[in-house]
């Protein structure tokens, strides 16, 4: 389910920002493997914290637009699930900015 | 011992070597990192820079344009590009330029416009069509270039949820924009759009002000831009002019202002002139109107006085207009009524100066009577005149005295027995008995008793009644005189009480100063009553009016004769 969605995403924001961003962008996210074209080929850790991690790169270009042209993806984490807060302590980062993630979304 | 001499110079030559590595290494790192901080410092500058400006040129506008503007015109000094394009939501159309720096083709703005629109329709999902005209600016195209958008990136500008923009920059080369520099055009772009979705809040709360304050207006008031098209108009103003409340277009507008008015005529007088046009008089329907035609200026603008639309407030002056006409007729009245009994003295004293033969003492008492009469008739217009005169400069006093209002509303209604009787109408009198004695202006209210039979009596045909009722109620007294007259009807009513109103009735050959029932409302509110009024148009007419019991245990009767009967003035010819 969270490989479709963030295809759909990505393909979506290549359309809206163009591939050269959007494929830069994707790359920045942890845990998240995509090929040239901006497919997703694997998802590692938990789908839910590499969701938040890739909208909250989108939001760094544009809160609006992820609020505009992620609901699949914000509909997904939301109400946030406690699973979506990594456990261990060097991702605590992270994790605080997932909550904020949807608290301003 | 050669060998230990060579093993220490190749393990100091190896040390030395990895030291120069090691600092070679740092020094590389170092120089990255300085490069690199210059790079965020120059960002940052850029940001803040980009920033002002576009405060700096918005100002309170809305105009996205102008925000694309600066960013466009200052993108050299952040990136290298081949083009720079602007998708821009105008008037509900999407309007497309694009300022090209490298000699590209037609064909690469095409590809560029297209891919910009798909991203408009990706975020938006509406009906909007790709714009055809194109506003193209910067170096001539090479139709033979045929060199494609390898590398571009769009950026949406989204104020308050709306996309207002795209701007995307494209270039020939390959991976020609780093993740750093598109990354600070979009933080600029989303500081642009939450600046601008700030003001667009700020100036819709205000608009809203402005709409709520204009909406209460008593005067009419429209707006209409440099094209004569409707913006903005009042309620006030579609009364006024008869038009739909809803959405009302500019049609409606024209069609319902006469066609001799010239309107349009007047506006392109205002906007040329860049001056107000008064209309002091202009009749709408049954409304008479001054209008107002103000150019409104555009406050951004500080150089030049600019047109942005015209202003065109109306005032309602028919009733001013009817008050003056009243005041017209009343002079013409007051001649007429002082003149006749003026003729009337003069005739009659000059008969007794040089009679035409002998007089007998009943002839001179007859005469005599008569200019004695005519003279209180003059004494009393003017009294009521007067009285007029007190009530409107607030000096209008009563005299408040134990009263009988029993004696005093009988006493009055059979003055006008004889009247009454002339012309076949028929006087009731009803006063509950238990009314009481109290404090009142005995010659103020006989005045006010003798008004209103007086007017029942011009306005009722003959064969009509006039019904004079009195009855006690909590804390006061309710006096009624009805008629079975003409009625007034309702649009009239209100100007009843008013000064100078006089209404045709079906004694048309009286006529009355106007004051008589301004100064019967006067009379009562001196007292603390009010008066009411109910009259139906062809069924008749009741006035009413209350006094307040004021003092009423204290007061008794005196013996002998009433005080109402004492001190009430002799009947007064009060007509309207």
């Amino acid at each position: 389910m969270y490989q479709k969605l963030l295809n759909d995403a990505i393909h979506k924001q290549v359309t809206i920002l163009g591939r050269h961003i959007v494929l830069m962008k994707v790359r920045n996210v942890l845990g998240l493997t995509i090929s040239d074209d901006g497919t997703v080929l694997a998802i590692s850790g938990k789908p839910e914290d590499v969701v938040t991690r890739f909208i909250e790169e989108f939001r760094e270009l544009s809160s609006p637009l992820v609020k505009k042209t992620m609901q699949p993806l914000l509909s997904s984490l939301s109400p946030i699930q406690p699973s979506a807060v990594p456990e261990n302590s060097g991702n605590q980062n992270i994790s605080k900015s997932e909550t904020q993630t949807n608290q301003k979304l | 011992m050669l060998i230990i001499i060579s093993v220490i110079a190749i393990a100091t030559t190896i040390i030395f070597g990895i030291v120069a590595i090691v600092y070679s290494l740092r020094e590389e790192k170092a120089i990255k990192q300085l490069v690199d901080n210059e790079l965020k410092q120059k960002q940052r500058l850029f940001e803040i820079t980009m920033m002002k400006e576009i405060q700096d040129r918005i100002g309170y506008s809305l105009e996205i344009g102008k925000v694309v503007d600066v960013i466009v015109e200052s993108l050299d000094a952040l990136v290298s590009y081949s083009t720079v394009s602007s998708l821009v939501l105008q008037d509900n159309l999407l309007k497309f330029t694009v300022h090209v720096k490298d000699p590209v083709s037609k064909q690469y703005i095409e590809t560029i416009k297209t891919a910009m629109f798909q991203s408009y329709l990706a975020i938006e999902a509406n009906t909007m069509q790709l714009p055809e005209d194109e506003n193209i600016m910067g170096a001539a195209l090479d139709d033979l270039n045929h060199a494609t958008p390898s590398s571009f990136f769009h950026v949406p500008l989204i104020v308050n949820d709306r996309v207002v923009s795209i701007l995307t920059v494209a270039s020939t080369k390959q991976n020609n924009f780093t993740e750093a520099e598109m990354t600070t055009l979009y933080k600029i772009a989303a500081q642009a759009s939450e600046a601008l979705s700030r003001l667009e809040n700020i100036l819709t709360l205000e608009e809203g002000k402005l709409m709520a304050m204009i909406g209460s207006l008593v005067d009419g008031l429209f707006m209409v831009d440099p094209n004569g098209q409707l913006t903005i108009i009042n309620d006030a103003a579609k009364d006024f002019l008869g038009i739909p409340k809803d959405n009302p277009s500019t049609i409606d507008l024209l069609s319902a202002l006469p066609n001799s008015y010239d309107f349009s005529n007047k506006i392109q007088r205002a906007i040329n002139h860049k001056r107000v046009i008064e209309e002091k008089e202009v009749t709408l329907g049954e409304k008479i109107f001054q209008i107002f035609i103000t150019p409104v200026f555009d406050v951004n603008v500080t150089t030049e006085k600019k047109v942005i639309g015209v202003s065109v407030l109306l005032h309602d002056i028919t009733l001013e207009k009817s008050v003056a006409k009243m005041k017209e007729d009343f002079t013409n009245v007051m001649v007429h009524e002082l003149r006749s009994p003026l003729t009337a003295i003069k005739a009659s004293s000059e008969l007794i100066i040089n009679p035409p033969g002998p007089l007998t003492e009943e002839e001179k008492n007859k005469i005599l009577t008569l200019i004695a009469g005519q003279a209180r008739r003059m004494l009393d217009e003017v009294a009521l005149i007067l009285d007029a005169a007190k009530l409107e400069a607030g000096l209008f006093t009563i005299q408040k005295i134990p009263g009988d209002l029993k004696h005093l509303i009988a006493e009055r209604a059979q003055i006008f027995q004889a009247a009454a009787h002339e012309k076949f109408i028929n006087i009731i009198v009803d006063i509950d008995p238990s009314l009481p004695l109290f404090n009142f202006d005995p010659i103020h209210i006989g005045q006010v008793v003798n008004n209103l039979i007086s007017n029942s009596l011009k306005f009722t045909s003959s064969g009509g009644t006039i019904k004079i009722s009195a009855k006690p109620a909590i804390g006061s007294v309710i006096v009624a005189v009805s008629d079975t007259g003409a009625g007034i009807p309702k649009e009239k009513q209100h100007l009843l009480f008013t000064k100078f109103t006089q209404l045709s009735g079906a004694d048309h050959g009286s006529v009355g100063t106007g004051l008589g029932l301004y100064i019967v409302k006067g009379v009562v509110e001196a007292h603390g009553g009010t008066v009411n009024l109910e009259s139906e148009e062809g069924r008749g007419t009741t006035i009413s009016f209350t006094l307040p019991i004021d003092n009423a245990k204290a007061v008794t009767a005196p013996t002998g004769q009433h005080p109402a009967l004492i001190s009430a003035a002799k009947p007064q010819r009060l007509t309207n």
